[in-house]
């Protein structure tokens, strides 16, 4: 043990050092450090919150002369060391000394307090930054409208004490730092700053500055700001009051009334009215309307002559952009000296025209009062000369005398020179059979409609006669007669393959006559019908009855050409087609089908109201299976009826 | 090659339309179901579907392909085979065959093989016995080695007394000397089979 004077010697010997702080997320502590005193076999540290040490926080004992307190302070603490002897006896306490705190609010760097940022467009960020603090590893930031922070409006975090980040809106905002410590408490949050966001001036996109754009819809358009609910324009001629408009977004079509220089100006409005600053003005320049291009002319037709008892009504085809139109129309000759006829549209009808020859053009004026070319001018003749003639013209001069077939006839009156006539009264028109309907006024003369008989008249022709004052002229229409196209026919006769089979048979018969061929080429749809069975005569071993039983369907498609003779018709043809056979043998049944070819011949004549035909056909075919072999093609020998539905 | 299309589909149509499948035969009985071993008799084969392999010539019925190759056979207990003679297909139901005199008594089966190779077996179809049961009661046997005293009764020849069980017999093995013995009136071959 050492002596007392040294143990006291050795506690006067402790001298405590100052605190550090080690930056180490892994040992984020405070370091205490004293002299060491000779004969020290150990010390004990106190660590409080209050000087009395009353509320101790730690009560350690080393036997170095150092203790790490793994603890990074938010408040003042104190401390302080004793030695010990070997022999348990401890020395006087050193003197106190203060651990300062460490876990602090980053202290606020930029912006000032009560800064000001403009929104003058969108994407402005503002820089918040603080000062580093070793003992952070990460640092915090809020942005809000009330003091409280209670509803933050923007919440960063990081690594720096420094966040660029989008201004959060037009108003009053505070903003205020805090972090989290190296041993993951949180740090305190700095005092609070205030700034505040005006509410900038748009920048004008379009138009350029000093543009010179034509005439028309001027389409104004500028950057958008995010706070802004709508725009109020301000646009005019320069030098006189503007019209203020309202829009919700850009661009915004405006029309200038007149040309010349123009000036714009654009302010956002937010959404509770209050507007911010007018952006600069913009000035552009209207360039005068192009001069308009002459009308194209409709109606009277060039060279048209008309009823003088009517008006005339003139049109042409509006020119685009023209705020009017004007009318000349005069005698040859006194056109240029014609007085102007004001007409707002295509179209302008007049009464007081005189009759004979005559000349017109028009003419578009522009908003301004600027006259257009004028057009080509067309001849037209009020009040008609005699007509001399009567022309008419047939589009199908031969038709089928059924009651429906129809043509049109277009009848025009000429006078002397070979030009219409328009405006006479309709012409008289008679026919020999048949009917006509109409007229009706077409064109330059006028259009019938001539409606064949239903049945063919003496001589096979129609006369059409059309006649106008003492004006005529006849036309002909050859008829013919109606042929009937779809016939069906029913027969009953006999089939053998000239072998063992030999059946009846039943057939029916679609036949369309074409045109082809002077209507005497028919194609004809046939089905028909025979049976025939077959019974195999006994063997050794087979003392039971096996019949078989074959029922034949010949489907063809034949072409068929006929020789009137007289009352008669004789007919001849040939065909394609398949034969069905469903032959049965008990107890199995199998349907097979074999290609036919067909040849046929007969002779027909009127009965009725449909014609009897006999006709002799022999064909080809024959089907071979498990079941049987037959022979489906022979001579058949067929008795029918013929109908025209 | 267009025209031939719709020939085509109509020969499509047509195997679509057939029915070919001819039902396999049926063996349901044979009259007489009793017969002695003394003389030929003349069976009645009686069941189903009984139908010749037949392709008719309607041109020419005489000149048609016929299959009509029944083959009727009697099978003994121990696998031997007695075949009918004369099979003739008197209908779809019936066909008639001789079987020879001198067949072993005894009760089999009969097989049928038709004309298209498909088979029918009918068992226990016919009782062959020795003896003469025209008149009852003289003696008859039935064939089975144990029963003693077998007795005609109704044309029909029965078994009589059976033997204890335990007493060898011969049936099925072809052994040379008896390893079946007779339990409960049948003769009944070894659990493993014959030798």
């Amino acid at each position: 043990m050492a002596p007392r004077a040294d143990r006291r010697a050795a506690a006067l010997c402790l001298a405590l050092l100052a605190p550090a702080a080690e930056a180490d997320e892994r040992s984020a502590s405070v370091v205490l450090r004293w002299q060491p005193v000779a004969d020290a076999a150990a010390y004990e540290i106190e660590v409080a919150r209050d000087p009395d040490f009353a509320h101790r926080v730690v009560v350690e004992r080393t036997a170095s002369p150092g203790y790490r307190w793994r603890t990074l302070p938010d408040a003042r603490h104190y401390w302080r060391v004793r030695s010990v002897d070997s022999g348990g006896r401890a020395g006087p306490w050193s003197e106190v000394k203060t651990i300062e705190a460490v876990l602090v609010a980053p202290a606020l760097l930029e912006p000032a307090d009560l800064a000001r940022f403009t929104w003058d467009h969108d994407g402005t960020t503002a820089t918040f930054a603080g000062a580093p603090l070793e003992v952070l590893r990460e640092y915090r930031l809020e942005v809000a409208a009330d003091a409280g922070f209670e509803k933050p409006l923007l919440a960063r975090k990081g690594p720096s004490p420094s966040f660029q980040v989008g201004l959060p809106g037009v108003g009053v905002f505070h903003w205020r730092l805090g972090g989290v410590g190296l041993d993951g408490r949180a740090a305190p949050w700095s005092r609070a700053r205030t700034f505040t966001v005006d509410l900038g001036a748009p920048r004008l996109l379009a138009p350029d500055p000093n543009a010179a754009v034509p005439f028309g819809p001027v389409a104004v358009s500028w950057e958008t700001l995010a706070p802004a609910a709508r725009w109020r324009v301000a646009f005019g001629r320069e030098g006189e009051e503007p019209r203020q408009l309202e829009a919700s977004a850009p661009p915004l079509r405006l029309a200038p009334d007149r040309p010349g220089r123009h000036l714009v100006r654009v302010a956002a409005i937010l959404p509770d009215g209050r507007a911010g600053p007018e952006s600069k003005p913009r000035g552009f320049v209207v360039r005068p309307p192009p001069p308009l291009r002459a009308p194209r002319l409709s109606a009277p037709a060039a060279g048209d002559t008309l009823d003088p008892a009517r008006p005339v009504a003139f049109t042409w085809e509006p020119v685009p952009g023209a705020a009017s139109h004007e009318l000349q129309v005069a005698p040859p000759g006194a056109l240029e000296r014609a007085r102007p006829r004001p007409a707002a549209g295509g179209s302008l009808e007049l009464e007081d025209l005189p009759q004979g020859p005559l000349a017109w053009r028009a003419r578009a004026r522009d908003a301004f009062g600027g006259a257009g070319a004028w057009s080509e001018v067309w001849a037209l003749r009020l009040g008609w000369g005699p007509a001399v003639r009567i022309e008419v013209a047939v589009a199908d001069a031969a038709l089928v005398a059924d009651g429906s077939d129809s043509t049109r006839l277009t009848i025009r009156l000429l006078d002397g020179e070979g030009r219409a006539v328009r405006g006479s009264p309709p012409p008289t028109i008679q026919v020999s059979a048949g009917r006509v309907e109409g007229p009706s006024p077409a064109g330059d003369g006028f259009e019938v409609r001539y409606v064949a008989p239903q049945s063919l008249p003496a001589g096979g022709a129609a006369e059409i006669d059309v006649r106008e004052r003492d004006l005529a002229a006849r036309t002909r229409i050859q008829l013919s007669p109606k042929v009937d196209r779809l016939t069906l026919a029913a027969l009953a006769g006999w089939h053998t393959d000239l072998k063992a089979v030999s059946s009846p048979s039943l057939g029916v018969e679609a036949a369309w006559r074409t045109s082809l061929l002077e209507n005497r080429l028919l194609l004809s749809l046939r089905v028909s019908y025979w049976a025939e069975s077959a019974t195999v005569p006994p063997v050794p071993g087979l003392a039971a009855r096996v019949t078989a039983t074959a029922r034949v369907v010949p489907l063809s498609l034949s072409a068929i050409y006929e020789w009137p003779l007289g009352w008669a018709t004789v007919h001849a043809g040939a065909g394609l087609g398949a034969d069905l056979a469903f032959i049965s043998l008990e107890p199995a049944s199998q349907l097979a089908a074999t290609p036919a070819a067909l040849l046929l011949a007969g002779a027909s004549g009127r009965l009725g109201t449909g014609e009897a035909l006999l006709e002799l056909s022999a064909s080809t075919g024959s089907v071979e299976n498990s079941l049987a072999s037959l022979r489906t093609g022979g001579l058949s020998i067929s008795l029918g009826y013929r109908l025209r539905p | 090659m267009r025209r031939l299309a719709p020939i085509l589909l109509l020969a499509l149509a047509a195997q679509a339309c057939s029915d070919l499948e001819v039902p396999p035969p049926v063996l349901q009985s044979v009259q007489p179901d009793a017969v002695p071993n003394a003389s030929d008799a003349v069976l009645a084969v009686l069941g189903q579907d009984f139908y010749a392999e037949v392709t008719v010539d309607f041109d020419d019925p005489s000149q048609s392909s016929v299959n009509v190759a029944f083959s009727l056979e009697l099978v003994h207990p121990n696998g031997r085979r007695f075949p009918l003679s004369g099979v003739t297909l008197v209908s779809s139901g019936e066909l008639e065959g001789t079987l020879a005199a001198s067949a072993p008594a005894q009760t089999y089966s009969l097989s049928l093989v038709d004309p298209r190779g498909r088979t029918a077996t009918l068992p226990a179809a016919l009782q062959v016995y020795k003896g003469d049961c025209i008149s009852n009661p003289p003696d008859c046997e039935t064939g089975n080695p144990c029963t003693v005293n077998d007795y005609c009764q109704g044309h029909r020849c029965r078994e009589g007394t059976p033997l204890p069980d335990g007493t060898p017999c011969q049936l099925i093995c072809q052994s040379a000397t008896p390893v079946e013995i007779c339990l409960g009136g049948v003769c009944t071959p070894p659990l493993a089979g014959c030798p």
